[in-house]
């Protein structure tokens, strides 16, 4: 499979403590100083939207987000062009990446803590309809790849998958990791987890 | 891949010629990739095809404290002048009379998420956009659209844009008849048409039920339709009375009517006419001029209708010019036949409150319109989906977007709306706030716009937010006025047409660039936009909150019983209400309020394109800032005499301002140019008109003409159109000066 695009969330653990606008100028911050990869472009506030997109950076390969898509706040990335590396190398980059970004803003003066993301739990997306329909043959064929991605994260390799959504959303799939690794680790990326 | 999958699977699913189009661009987006099309016939190819570009597309962008070139892997390759191959797109899909389905919206939401940034938006023209696709990736958005009859044909470039009517055709109490038919006739028979493809610039159409309400605001068209029924032999007719010439833009002018009574059947062809009378006559060299209204102005009305009539009458014969009145004009039926058609009239307030101002009676007992306000003309995919479901439950395919950028859904049983509104407020979309002035309209401004200069939906948003906070307060003559802001003087935002409306500007201020916002006030949204609001001062973008505050107040204070904001604004006059605002123009030192320097939800240092900020940061106001603000003032004298109705002492006011801001600019490089309007415009011509130094990089020559051209004729000009003209004139002309002074300080910061 050569999915058009992926995401991957993780959800903050306490949505109310974080303003979405509080990001924006670490956001344009992070454009200015290369802090996030991707080909960053600019900065999108879509804040206003109920359970929308949220603040955006918006890059050429790569989306960093505070989303709050199914009324619940994450920090997802999404790679949207250029894929690198196996299916497997995608997720889990894509997983490094949300938890880097969750350690930025916990380093922000008035972020602190509120951009804390938990670590039991991620959505993974694959955003091309055509590929990936959202229905269970889709789940047979990606399911070992997310096992592989998210087994490392996990201190006893124990992932479980199950998928949500409807045929008419994108295929979607929850990620419960139990005795996950500390975010510091999901963010050194898939070398240091091998 | 999936791009070749789905070209094969919705084979057959297309309107055959669409599907043709889209593979004839797929193979042009090919070619240019291997550099077999020139970057200019590639740019009008995908304009053509409703594929934009957005800000930032020439690589470069301001990171707020310095310009970065943004390093696309496809490098230097191009998709027209200046517009790199990998930068983000915006792709504009045409929604015809603003109707939508349910299933169109499923579709919609699915190419937001897999190609765009998730959210749908809604333009105020009625169609939606998508912002970041990928050039590569638009073939396959448009076979998915063109799947459930969608198009972006046309969209952009210089065709026929999309058509808009009002959303209230079929079911609006006060309409001569429902024009939707019509639309969608005259709609299709202009798509691709070969009299539509030799314009010289875009040609916008919309359509009206009535002549009074705002509606399809026909006035500010290129070309509008006005339906009307005449009692003829004691038999009632319907006809159309057709306008031609408006626009809002830089100059904004008026529609002048072209045909009374139209019949129906007469519409197609003498758009027809009318369509090739503008492409044989039409500017094509001068994109400025080249809008239909220049023609009809040009030409004057008379002279217009009569081209169009002998065009009409060697028009060869064709059978689409009344099919649809053959077929039948079938009315819309509702989704949900009535049950009881009693309302239940519960006391919870949320409902009411939003009962009051989002539902609108239908002329058909038992139904209503209920108006879906979407802030600042967003939705997510999420949502969309959801509002689909909403849809299918309740009104079926009767779903329309609005010009004030939101969604209305028609046919909505008056027993179904309790359990509708609880739809809605499960979703997060029953916002009391329809078409009051909370509901801020905005074009896309510096978020997208690659024209824009201050952040138009930063301020809309702003705006939006304090005053739903406070819209339990608000009075009630305030709670209906409207706000609508354009992110710069091209009003896309429809600010000329607004209660209170905004465009987007910069003013230099001890070596840095502020944002400010153009205060316009009084535009008529009535009438069919039936006159604009003039502009009264520009204020820092970080105070039009404030403004607006005092505006409201000073209005609530000072009004009549029974007075409108537009009565109200014309009784105060433009000297009382410049006064309201004066002391806000002020711009303090940097150091002491450095948040006035950066826009709306923007925290970079504000800046306008390429211009860097000087680096003479704490410097003295100077002599040309000085001048520029004194040519301001004779501008605004110019208003004030318009407005008593001396028209001659306005033009002689606006020619001055322009003088006297010409002759700023070119003080800076010959200090001691003498008082003499020929050497002043001689000078002017030659240092900054003939070098370019006066274009703007998108407008270019335009804002110096009117000066030129008012200089060579020697005299005033008598008309109160042609003062009016010139009014607005100077006031560009001004802010042209302001802009070419702002680039040579940043040149000169740069050499230094
Ligand atoms: C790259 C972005 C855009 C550019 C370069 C652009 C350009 C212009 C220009 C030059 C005008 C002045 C009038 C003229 O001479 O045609 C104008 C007017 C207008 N544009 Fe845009 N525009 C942009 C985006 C938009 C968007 C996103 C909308 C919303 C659909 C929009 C809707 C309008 C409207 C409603 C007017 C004024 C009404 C009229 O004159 O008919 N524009 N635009
Ligand atoms: S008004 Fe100006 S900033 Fe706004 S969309 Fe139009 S061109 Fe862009």
């Amino acid at each position: 499979m050569n999915p058009h695009r992926i995401s991957v969330k993780l959800y903050l653990d306490d949505p109310a403590a974080l303003d979405a606008e509080a990001v924006v100028p670490p956001f344009h911050r992070y454009i200015r100083e290369d802090a996030v990869g991707g080909i960053p472009i600019d900065v999108a506030r879509y804040a206003h939207v109920v359970n929308g997109p949220g603040v955006l950076i918006i890059g050429h390969q790569l989306d960093y987000a505070i989303d709050y898509a199914e009324g619940r706040a994450g920090i997802s990335v999404t790679r949207k062009r250029d894929p690198e590396g196996t299916l497997v190398e995608q997720v889990r980059d894509l997983a490094t990446e949300a938890a880097r970004l969750s350690l930025l803003l916990q380093g922000e003066d008035g972020i602190g803590d509120a951009g804390r993301v938990g670590t039991g739990e991620a959505l993974v997306t694959i955003l091309d309809r055509y590929e990936a329909p959202n229905d269970d043959e889709t789940l047979v064929r990606v399911e070992p790849t997310l096992r592989e991605a998210f087994e490392p994260l996990s201190e006893c390799a124990a992932v479980e998958v199950t998928r949500v959504g409807g045929a008419r959303e994108p295929f979607a799939a929850r990620v419960a990791i139990t005795a996950a690794r500390p975010l510091e680790r999901w963010a050194e990326g898939s070398a240091a987890l091998a | 891949m999936s791009t070749i999958g789905w070209r094969d699977r919705l084979q057959g699913q297309m309107d055959p010629e669409l599907a043709e189009e889209i593979e004839v661009f797929e193979n042009q987006v090919e070619l240019r990739k291997d550099g077999r099309v020139d970057e200019r016939v590639f740019a009008e190819t995908r304009l053509r095809r409703g594929v934009y570009g957005q800000r930032y597309d020439n690589g470069q962008r301001h990171d707020g404290v310095e310009h970065r070139r943004l390093e696309f892997p496809s490098g230097d390759l191009t998709k027209g002048p200046e517009t790199l191959w990998d930068a983000p797109g915006m792709l504009r899909i045409k929604v015809p009379w603003g109707g939508l389905t349910p299933l169109q919206i499923d579709v919609l939401a699915e190419l937001a998420e897999e190609y765009s940034d998730h959210v749908l938006h809604v333009t105020t023209r009625q169609d939606i956009q998508l912002h970041y696709v990928h050039i590569e990736d638009m073939p396959t958005v448009m076979r998915r659209l063109a799947a459930v009859g969608m198009t972006t044909r046309e969209a952009c470039g210089n065709g026929v844009r999309n058509l808009t009517a009002c959303p209230l055709s079929g079911v609006c109490r006060t309409e001569a008849f429902d024009v939707t038919p019509h639309s969608e006739a005259l709609f299709r028979f202009l798509l691709g048409h070969p009299d539509c493809q030799d314009f010289g610039r875009k040609f916008k159409i919309a359509f009206s039920g009535c002549a009074d309400e705002a509606c399809g605001l026909v006035m500010m068209h290129d070309l509008g339709a006005i339906a009307r029924v005449d009692v003829v032999d004691g038999q009632p007719v319907q006809s159309f009375d057709v306008y031609v010439g408006g626009g809002l833009g830089t100059t904004p002018h008026q529609a002048k009517l072209l045909a009374g009574q139209v019949p129906l059947g007469e519409l197609l062809p003498t758009v027809q006419a009318v369509s090739r009378v503008f492409a044989r006559l039409g500017e094509k060299q001068n994109r400025n001029r080249a809008r239909i209204k220049f023609l009809v102005s040009q030409v004057g009305i008379e002279e217009f209708s009569r081209l169009v009539r002998e065009e009409r009458e060697i028009l060869p014969y064709d059978p689409r010019w009344t099919a649809h009145l053959e077929d039948g004009l079938l009315p819309e039926d509702p989704a949900r036949a009535l049950d009881t058609g009693a309302e239940d009239d519960g006391a919870d307030p949320a409902f009411l409150a939003w009962r009051e101002n989002n539902v609108y009676l239908q002329r058909q007992p038992g139904y209503a319109v209920v108006t879906i306000p979407l802030p600042l003309g967003d939705i997510s995919s999420g949502q969309s989906r959801l509002l689909a479901d909403v849809a299918r439950r309740f009104v079926g395919d009767t779903v329309r977007t609005t010009v004030e950028q939101n969604i209305v859904f028609r046919w909505v049983r008056l027993e179904d709306l309790r359990d509708l509104h609880a739809a809605l407020a499960e979703i997060g979309m029953a916002d009391p706030y329809a078409e009051t002035i909370v509901d801020v309209t905005s074009c896309p401004g510096t978020d997208t716009c690659k024209l824009g200069i201050s952040a138009s939906r930063g301020l809309a948003g702003e705006l939006r937010e304090r005053l739903a906070a406070k819209s339990g307060e608000l009075d009630e003559a305030v709670k209906g006025l409207r706000i609508k802001v354009s992110g710069c003087f091209n009003s896309c935002g429809q600010h000329h047409v607004a209660d209170i409306g905004f465009f987007g500007n910069s003013r230099k201020s001890g070596g840095r660039v502020v944002p400010h916002f153009q205060v316009v006030l009084g535009g008529q949204w009535q009438e069919n936009a039936g006159s604009y609001g003039l502009a009264v001062g520009a204020i820092p973008s970080k105070r039009i909150p404030e403004v607006v505050d005092r505006i409201t107040n000073q209005f609530v204070a000072d009004r009549l019983p029974g007075e409108s904001f537009l009565d109200w604004s014309g009784r105060t006059g433009r000297k009382g209400l410049a006064a309201i605002i004066e002391d806000l123009k002020q711009i303090p030192e940097y150091e002491d309020d450095p948040a006035l320097f950066s826009d709306w939800g923007n925290p970079r240092e504000f800046s306008i394109g390429d211009i860097g900020v000087g680096e003479c940061a704490g410097e003295v106001i100077s002599s040309t800032d000085l001048e520029l603000s004194f040519a301001e003032s004779i501008a605004f004298e110019a208003q004030v005499a318009l407005e008593d109705g001396d028209i001659e002492r306005a033009d002689d006011r606006a020619y001055r301002s322009m003088i006297t801001a010409a002759r700023a600019l070119v003080r800076t490089e010959l200090p001691d140019v003498p008082e003499q309007d020929d050497v002043i415009v001689r000078e002017f011509d030659t240092r900054f008109v003939e070098t370019k130094r006066f274009q703007d990089r998108f407008a270019h020559g335009k804002f110096a003409r009117p000066l030129l051209e008012r200089h060579a004729s020697g005299q005033s000009v008598a008309t109160e159109e042609h003062a009016r003209t010139l009014v607005e004139e100077a006031q560009l002309f001004i802010d042209a000066a302001h802009a070419c002074q702002i680039r040579m300080a940043g040149a000169t910061s740069a050499t230094q």
